[in-house]
């Protein structure tokens, strides 16, 4: 052992020797890319020329790949202002790279974005662990995250400067559910709950289960059940049957019907609400008529309901978008489109400040005022200020049937 | 024994070639960033991370034959054992990856136990089941871990002495750390390799029973071993970890146990290059096939690679570099590659891994099926 | 009561398409020593395939059959084209070629049928009508069916080795390769039915859990882990075994699960992967399968 005795105590030896040259600064100075002590890097106020690059990280493969269809919506969306000229002339270069659904691929995806496209802003970044896991970095490069889809309080509540969540936020989609519940049966409702075990499932979960309690409704133990359980939650619906009058299901778009199936198996029928990232036809289809009369809530139109097809911008949506193979026109590519919508509107806004730079678009983000984005309920418009980063002033209580999803009533979100 | 003579006379040659080649090293990864751009470097950070696992892995596989489907666990072990010290007790990051190492080498030697008796698949089937069942006691112990949440913001910052600032200094500080702790673990290995021990690693792997009548002790041999590259595994995870930032329970799990085995077999069993090759393998692969194809398409290309690998390079990538560099004439054969054994009556076998199926007539079998586990 | 039943009600549904997988595995393990770790994956393609053939007007049972015949064809011509030729190198070449297969198939399942789910239609009544009590737990016909179906599969599939010519080649591949060899039996035949068959059996394994838990590309990838668990608790060369295996190993998880809090839904799969390490540490050739016997 003496040869890596040696060994070891000349490595020691030299990296010390190092250690002292990097005092210096190495090569970060040689690189001369920031302005030395500053929070942000000097490149967030240079101004931006030419075409606008925004970078998205999606799940384009891998387990959660059904989300990655928000990616093809948002695309569409961009390539449809292109062609119309771009924002006053100026066209818009998109960059999506798969993160696979895991939020380290999400991490290097946005730093090679940041440091190597040099993006002027992130968008569309799905999921909250992306999102949580991105937003640091975002912060840390004053770089803009628009219009991402995760209803995590701390990005709602303008944490992370420069991060616009648009998904409705947990206690929204709880509040809407508790109204929804009492209007039904204003005393004595009971309400069992499954959620799935990570942070949207059990984020929801928990808002909806303070929320409800508040409220006077007795909510059961939550039933957990495992991300990658593929099979029907048999166990979890076994210990609530029969004993609430109400379910909600916060569980994975992949994981929805199969809940749904076995529920009507059990022959116990409560009004049941599932979470939006299962609200969208294309997920509710594979339960087939287990699916009639689920609620769920959303905060944009489901562009399959034959009462929207007359609307101009539903009709412009399925014209980009159309229904071929590989784009889920009635499911995640719609959320995409109001995303690329918002993230156009916020670059717009930017620009018309006056100086056009990344600051100018953090900025922007954080002082919309009632936006017209397309696909959303009537009357219904973006709003987002410093400590509230969620645009939507309100939601929809939405019910399934005849393939697309109706709405009911809008609960406004305090 | 001239020849066992004349190779330690060339091992003791070759030290201090090792050590320069390992200082040479150090001077290039604190040089690198300058040169390179800073993605590349996240990549290559992790890379490093992945070779130092691979290198772990590869002691256990390439050099002691004992196949482990499970060793993305150690990675967690590393990455959540630093992830959580540094999260949840505010621990400073040097610390947290010793002490996370040091458990994964404690956890290697219990989960050596089981290995001891088994052989070949039933081997490989309790190590993928060890490995399997990680995420769930991650997910389980959610107190401690943030289970399915999973930790953020962990990334190791650069600290002030250094000068490096911001999103680019925390990417340059984290290459020098992996860089600098790959050359470090690939000069231990290299000599580990090359001593006693290592040679004691090839005889378990060649013919365990003959090493054993040689009077090696085979059960501390399999557990040291498992307890290095369990070692060397949580080191590489929590490199990894400190690089990236993130952490969830579905990055430690069946799936990448799978591509860290592919990485080293791939890479090149049983030689340091093939280790890092490896390493290299395991990031970029993925990388390269998803910016080739975008979508689920990528998972294709990926899958239709490591097969046509297996078919194109058995020895590995490195192996493919040996025999084209042999091919010039330049390098002797490798310490790890396995003998080729004396040729037989009739046609030769192919020379690589007959499985030592005792009481078996080397006869003409042209069908028979090598078999994984000793029978 | 009604809750046990219900639970011994679910397990057994699972278990019957768990013992299918092991079954599956089993054959191959008997003919090459070896595991198929994509099984599940090629099952799950199959079973794709089916519900394309349905989508352009095919009827139920047709498609199905040609689903489990394209299953038989694939898994042959994976062991003739990728398996045979590695005969001669080291036990992880195979494996690798199975890891490779395992990422390759998902992936191409999903590139070909995208990621949603799809709702596919069952062999068994399953209407939400079509069940009768006992205990006052529900028992759908379709679990029945499943059940059924594994009991006559595995008739099938010893009768097949104990009565047929081809069968007694497969037991004597199964029991020494060489000497079999030896004798003149073609191990490449023998080889070739067997992982055909495995082929068939795991796309009747997809066929019958598509109706369940909707047809997706994760469908298959936790009922290969019950699998292997299933084939070591029997014994990784009983078919007897796996046959058992599945049933046992669902019913000690999801008794486990449901009455022992602390394992809970979260460690439900890693109860799965304890049986494994425990009876490899026990009993490595499980309850029925033969003991492997070293000789120095």
């Amino acid at each position: 052992m003496i040869r890596s005795g040696r060994a070891a105590l000349a490595a020691i030896a030299v990296c010390s020797v190092l250690g002292l040259v990097t005092a210096c600064g190495g090569p970060q100075k040689a690189r001369a890319s920031g302005d030395g002590k500053s929070n942000c890097p000097s490149s967030a106020s240079e101004t931006i020329s030419g075409e606008i690059k925004i970078g998205v990280s999606a799940p384009l493969s891998g387990q959660l790949s059904a989300l990655g269809q928000l990616s093809v919506g948002f695309k569409k969306y961009i390539d449809y202002v292109n062609g119309q000229g771009g924002i006053n002339g100026r066209k818009l270069d998109l960059t999506i790279l798969d993160d696979k659904g895991d939020p380290a691929q999400a991490v290097a995806n946005a730093q090679k974005l940041i440091t190597q496209d040099h993006v002027d802003t992130l968008a569309g970044i799905s999921s909250t662990p992306q999102n949580l896991a991105i937003a640091p970095i975002a912060v840390q490069s004053c770089m803009p995250d628009v219009f991402v889809a995760s209803g995590n309080p701390d990005l709602v509540a303008g944490k992370y400067a420069g991060v616009l969540p648009a998904t409705t936020p947990y206690v929204a989609e709880a509040a809407a559910i508790a109204t929804d519940i009492l209007k039904a049966k204003p005393k004595g409702a009971t309400l069992g709950i499954i959620a799935v075990q990570n942070d949207t499932g059990n984020g929801d979960a928990q808002a909806v289960k303070a929320k409800a309690e508040a409220e006077g409704i007795t909510v059961l133990p939550i039933q957990k059940l495992d991300p990658t359980q593929t099979s029907a939650p048999a166990e979890q619906l076994q210990a609530l049957a029969h004993k609430t009058d109400f379910l909600q299901l916060a569980v994975s778009p992949t994981q929805c019907p199969v809940a749904l199936n076995a529920l009507a198996q059990t022959g116990w029928k409560p009004t049941t609400y599932v979470i939006d990232q299962c609200a969208f036809p294309s997920v509710m289809k594979a339960a087939g008529a287990n699916a009639t009369n689920v609620r769920s809530i959303t905060y944009c139109i489901d562009p399959g309901n034959p009462a929207y097809a007359t609307r101009p911008d539903v009709k412009a949506y399925l014209a980009a978008v159309g229904t071929g193979p590989g784009v889920d026109t009635y499911g995640y590519a719609a959320v995409g489109w109001v995303n690329g919508a918002g993230t156009v509107a916020v670059l717009k806004q930017a620009m018309a400040s006056g100086t056009f730079t990344r600051q100018s678009i953090i900025a922007a983000s954080q002082s919309l005022s009632n936006v017209s984005l397309p696909l959303l309920p009537d009357g219904v418009t973006a709003t987002t200020s410093k400590t509230n980063m969620n645009p939507w002033a309100s939601v929809e209580i939405v019910r399934f049937g005849d393939g697309h999803w109706t709405s009911l009533y809008s609960v406004p979100v305090k | 024994m001239s020849s066992a003579g004349g190779r330690v006379a060339a091992a003791r040659r070759r030290v201090p070639w090792s050590l320069t080649a390992a200082v040479l090293g150090l001077v290039i990864v604190y040089y690198l960033p300058y040169a390179v751009s800073s993605f590349q470097l996240v990549l290559l950070t992790s890379a490093a991370g992945a070779a130092i696992a691979i290198m772990g892995l590869n002691l256990l596989v390439g050099y002691t034959g004992q196949i482990s489907v499970g060793h993305a666990a150690f990675l967690g072990l590393g990455g959540y054992g630093a992830g959580v010290l540094v999260w949840k007790y505010h621990w400073s990051y040097v610390p947290a990856i010793v002490v996370s190492v040091v458990l994964a080498f404690v956890v290697g030697l219990a989960v050596s136990a089981p290995a001891l008796r088994l052989r070949g698949l039933y081997l490989a089937l309790v190590t993928l089941a060890v490995g399997a069942i990680f995420p769930g006691l991650l997910r389980r112990f959610a107190s401690l871990t943030n289970g399915d949440n999973g930790i953020f913001n962990l990334q190791w910052q650069p600290p002030a002495w250094t000068g490096l600032y911001g999103l680019e200094g925390q990417q340059i500080w984290g290459f020098w750390i992996s860089g600098g702790c790959l050359v470090i673990a690939g000069l231990l290995v290299h000599n580990l390799v090359r001593s006693r021990i290592g040679r004691s690693l090839l005889a378990v792997r060649d013919h365990e029973i003959a090493a054993a009548a040689s009077g090696i002790r085979i059960s501390t041999v399999k557990a040291l071993t498992f307890a290095v590259a369990g070692a060397l595994g949580a080191l590489g995870g929590a490199l990894m970890v400190a690089s990236i930032g993130v952490i969830t329970p579905s990055q430690f799990g069946l799936e990448q146990s799978i591509e860290l085995l592919v990485a080293t077999v791939v890479g090149g069993a049983a030689t340091l290059r093939g280790s890092i090759i490896g390493g290299a393998v395991y990031v970029y692969l993925p990388y390269y096939t998803s910016q080739l194809v975008s979508g689920p398409v990528a998972g294709v290309v990926f899958g239709g690679a490591i097969i046509v690998a297996v078919f194109v390079a058995p020895d590995g990538l490195d192996g493919l570099l040996v025999r084209i560099t042999r091919l010039a004439g330049r390098l002797p054969p490798p310490v790890g590659r396995r003998p080729k054994p004396p040729a037989v009556r009739g046609p030769a076998l192919d020379g690589r891994e007959v499985e030592p199926d005792a009481g078996r007539t080397p006869a003409r079998s042209t069908d028979t099926q090598t078999a994984v586990v000793q029978s | 009561m009604t809750h046990f039943v219900q639970a011994l009600v679910s397990a057994i549904s699972l278990g019957s398409i768990y013992s299918l997988l092991a079954i599956a595995l089993v054959v191959v393990y008997r003919a090459n020593r070896t595991l198929n770790f994509a099984q599940g994956e090629i099952g799950t393609f199959t079973t794709f395939i089916a519900f394309s053939l349905i989508n352009h007007g095919w009827a139920l049972g047709l498609a199905a059959v040609a689903s489990v015949a394209i299953g038989f064809a694939l898994c042959a011509a994976v062991y003739y084209f990728l398996v045979r030729p590695l005969r001669h190198r080291p036990g992880w070449a195979i494996v690798l070629i199975g890891a490779g297969l395992y990422l390759g198939v998902n992936a191409l399942s999903g590139t070909i049928w995208g990621t949603n789910p799809h709702g596919f239609p069952s062999v068994f009544p399953n209407a939400v009508g079509d069940y009768f009590t006992i205990a006052g737990a529900r028992v759908y016909y379709y679990v029945v069916g499943d059940l059924a179906a594994l009991i006559v599969l595995t008739c099938v599939v010893s009768l097949l080795i104990s009565k047929t010519s081809i069968g007694l080649q497969m037991r004597a591949v199964a029991a020494n390769p060489q000497s079999a060899d030896l004798l003149g039996i073609s191990t490449a035949r023998v080889r070739l039915v067997s992982w055909g068959l495995a082929g068939g059996l795991g796309s009747i394994a997809g066929l019958l859990t598509a109706p369940v838990t909707t047809l997706s590309t994760q469908m298959m990838l936790d009922v290969l882990l019950y699998g292997l668990a299933a084939a070591t608790l029997g014994g990784l060369d009983s078919l007897k075994g796996a046959a058992i295996g599945g049933i046992a190993v669902a019913v000690t998880t999801t008794m486990l699960s449901v009455y022992v809090s602390w394992i809970g839904q979260e460690l439900k799969e890693a109860a799965a992967m304890a049986l494994i390490v425990t009876v490899l540490v026990v009993r490595p050739s499980g309850l029925f399968g033969t003991a492997q016997v070293h000789r120095v």
